[in-house]
């Protein structure tokens, strides 16, 4: 049952100084917020990976899974991005073991890089359309972090119980080992939970600019804000039924679950499929 | 994985009296009482990290305050014959999805307990669940034993309402006790200590409930206080009784009549074979989520129960 770190694969050793830790969730994934925002960053920071975790023990092997016609293989990978001073982690959610899962990335950052803080992100599906300002729930493990990231401006401290995702239960982890962890969860409008959003995307990195004082430029993502609004828009024209149901969320109007599903689908089928 | 000890008393004659969730939370329900009415003092607990996930979060303006995992925690009480040591586990810590721990998870548990157990100078231990069976609900539940030596089951048969397996299953004996209700009993026999389980009887069409059976619940305690020699009040249980009676009574009235008149001829005759044949049995299994949507779901604190082999 205890995982040996020789499941842990080291490349190499990135010339890093007590780095920040960018941890992004690939399952799951909301919004594609953790897997866009390290995909992000892997791209344009110039990211190397460093080392990878085995998934032997942490996940089912019971055939292939697939997704948009791919083999998905689960994975763990760090990258180090030695110019900005990052840790990213980008990774599957285990199924079986996390804590000794957790353990192992926790140990691996402590004790190769002496990781300082650590943000990991999560998209949160919500009854807005996809023109709201996106607010930020702000989950710490360490008191000061209140007042570098205070509420305000779609910034919220909430409160709230329930079952732990990966990020709550590493932010736990990171506590016990002295470790400061930030999880930033993002709104994301529910029609775009199964795709990606990039306008929370956008909308974390630039607090993750503040935080960090990384300078973060995204072009890229700016245009495929742009490219999503006019295909929505495009679809609104085109559908009737899903023109409604946005304007009832544009007028904070309650929406029934039949409707719900309904535009999540069209919306699907129109940005995934082009239907 | 390990464990930690609040304090290390010593103990006169010690005994340990265990159980973990199962089906209809019996054993859980009857020892969890038990160590409570005896106001039995805290001794320990097993390090949940290893086992189980976490269950659940609370985050307080911002600030994450605490998970909460399944608790597996050791209790003492001085007693005026033997000193007992109460292990109650809120979870059997499951194993590839699998509800019922099984291999390594379910060894390393086990094995964790049995060494508090000797550290603490125990030399018998008593273990608790269910027994499916093919009773009625509204007969009292008799407590089936299952023990590591003949003289051990000897000492059960002083003991109004306990009857060892062989007496009462058509298989002569012979079964399963699934989980780490029966897994402790063979470490505990392998380490060559005294181990005996006593299950409470639960109808077979109530197996699948997704509430406790404190019925059965209220049989064992009996059979534990004749044990231990101690008198505990009972009346929290009876009044859990009365609630989940209610709720299995409207099961019941839907029964068809043809189905309900079978299986009241059990309330003459529990022995097995039940009267009652397999397709009723099905039949009933199958629409018991049906009757279920209507009714009140789980009850507070009542979460699992104990597995055991059907009769």
């Amino acid at each position: 049952m205890e995982k040996t770190k020789s499941q842990l694969k080291i490349y190499h050793t990135a010339p890093l100084s007590s780095p920040v830790l960018i941890a992004g969730w690939l399952t799951q994934d909301i919004g594609n917020v953790g897997t866009g925002i390290v995909n992000h960053l892997q791209q344009t920071r110039q990211a190397e990976e460093v080392a990878e975790l085995d998934p032997v023990g942490f996940f089912a092997f019971e055939g292939a899974i697939f997704k948009d016609d791919v083999i998905q293989i689960p994975h763990s990978k760090f990258m180090a991005c030695p110019r900005d001073n990052l840790l990213l982690f980008s990774s599957d959610e285990p199924m079986y073991e996390r804590y000794q899962f957790l353990k192992l990335v926790l140990d691996f950052c402590e004790e190769h890089y002496g990781v300082s803080r650590i943000f990991s992100f999560n998209g949160n599906p919500s009854l807005i359309s996809h023109h709201h300002p996106r607010r930020i729930f702000v989950v710490f493990n360490q008191e000061e972090v209140r007042e570098e990231i205070p509420e305000g401006d779609h910034i919220e401290h909430t409160s709230w119980e329930g079952t732990p995702a990966m990020s709550t239960y590493l932010l736990w982890m990171a506590q016990n080992k002295g470790i400061c962890g930030i999880t930033l969860w993002v709104e994301v409008p529910f029609y775009l939970s199964t795709l990606e959003d990039p306008r929370a995307i956008k909308t974390v990195l630039s607090l993750l600019e503040n935080g960090t004082n990384l300078e973060l430029s995204t072009p890229e993502l700016d245009q495929k804000i742009s490219q999503q609004e006019l295909m929505l828009e495009e679809l609104r024209e085109a559908d009737t039924q899903v023109n409604e149901t946005m304007q009832k969320l544009e007028e904070e109007e309650v929406i029934e679950e039949s409707e719900q599903f309904d535009l999540t689908k069209r919306v699907y089928d129109y940005l995934k499929k082009g239907k | 994985m390990s464990y930690i000890l609040y304090n290390q008393p010593s103990l006169k004659e010690p005994v340990l009296v265990s159980s973990w969730s199962g089906i209809g939370n019996i054993g859980l329900v009857a020892v969890d009482t038990l160590r409570n009415q005896l106001s039995a003092e805290e001794l320990g607990e097993i390090e949940p990290w290893d086992f189980f996930d976490p269950q659940k979060a609370r985050v307080e303006e911002g600030r994450l305050q605490e998970l909460e995992f399944p608790k597996s925690k050791f209790y003492f009480n001085r007693l005026p014959a033997n000193d007992v040591v109460f292990f109650v586990g809120e979870e059997q810590p499951g194993h590839m999805g699998r509800m019922y721990a099984s291999g390594e998870k379910a060894y390393q548990m086990a094995k964790l307990v049995l060494d508090v157990a000797e550290k603490m100078g125990i030399k018998k231990i008593y273990t608790s669940g269910a027994c499916i069976a093919a009773t009625h609900h509204q007969v009292k539940p008799r407590v089936v034993a299952v023990a590591s030596s003949e003289n051990l089951l000897e000492e059960t048969r002083k003991i109004p309402n306990i009857y060892p397996m062989s007496e009462i299953s058509d298989e002569g004996g012979e079964g399963v006790i699934t989980g780490l209700n029966g897994l402790l009993l063979s470490m505990a026999q392998k380490r060559g200590l005294d181990a005996l389980c006593l299950m409470g009887e639960i109808p077979d069409w109530l197996s699948r409930a997704p509430f406790p059976f404190p019925k059965a619940s209220h049989s064992v305690m009996e059979a534990f206080s004749k044990i231990l020699g101690v008198s505990p009040d009972l009346s929290l249980v009876d009044k859990k009784i009365k609630e989940i009676d209610k709720v299995i009574e409207k099961l019941y009235e839907k029964f068809p009549n043809k189905v309900k008149e079978q299986y009241d001829e059990r309330k003459s005759d529990i022995q097995p074979p039940g009267p009652i044949t397999r397709e009723e049995a099905e039949w009933m299994k199958a629409h018991l989520d049906d009757f279920l949507k209507n009714l009140p779901q789980k009850q507070d604190g009542d979460d699992d129960g104990e597995d055991q082999k059907p009769t």
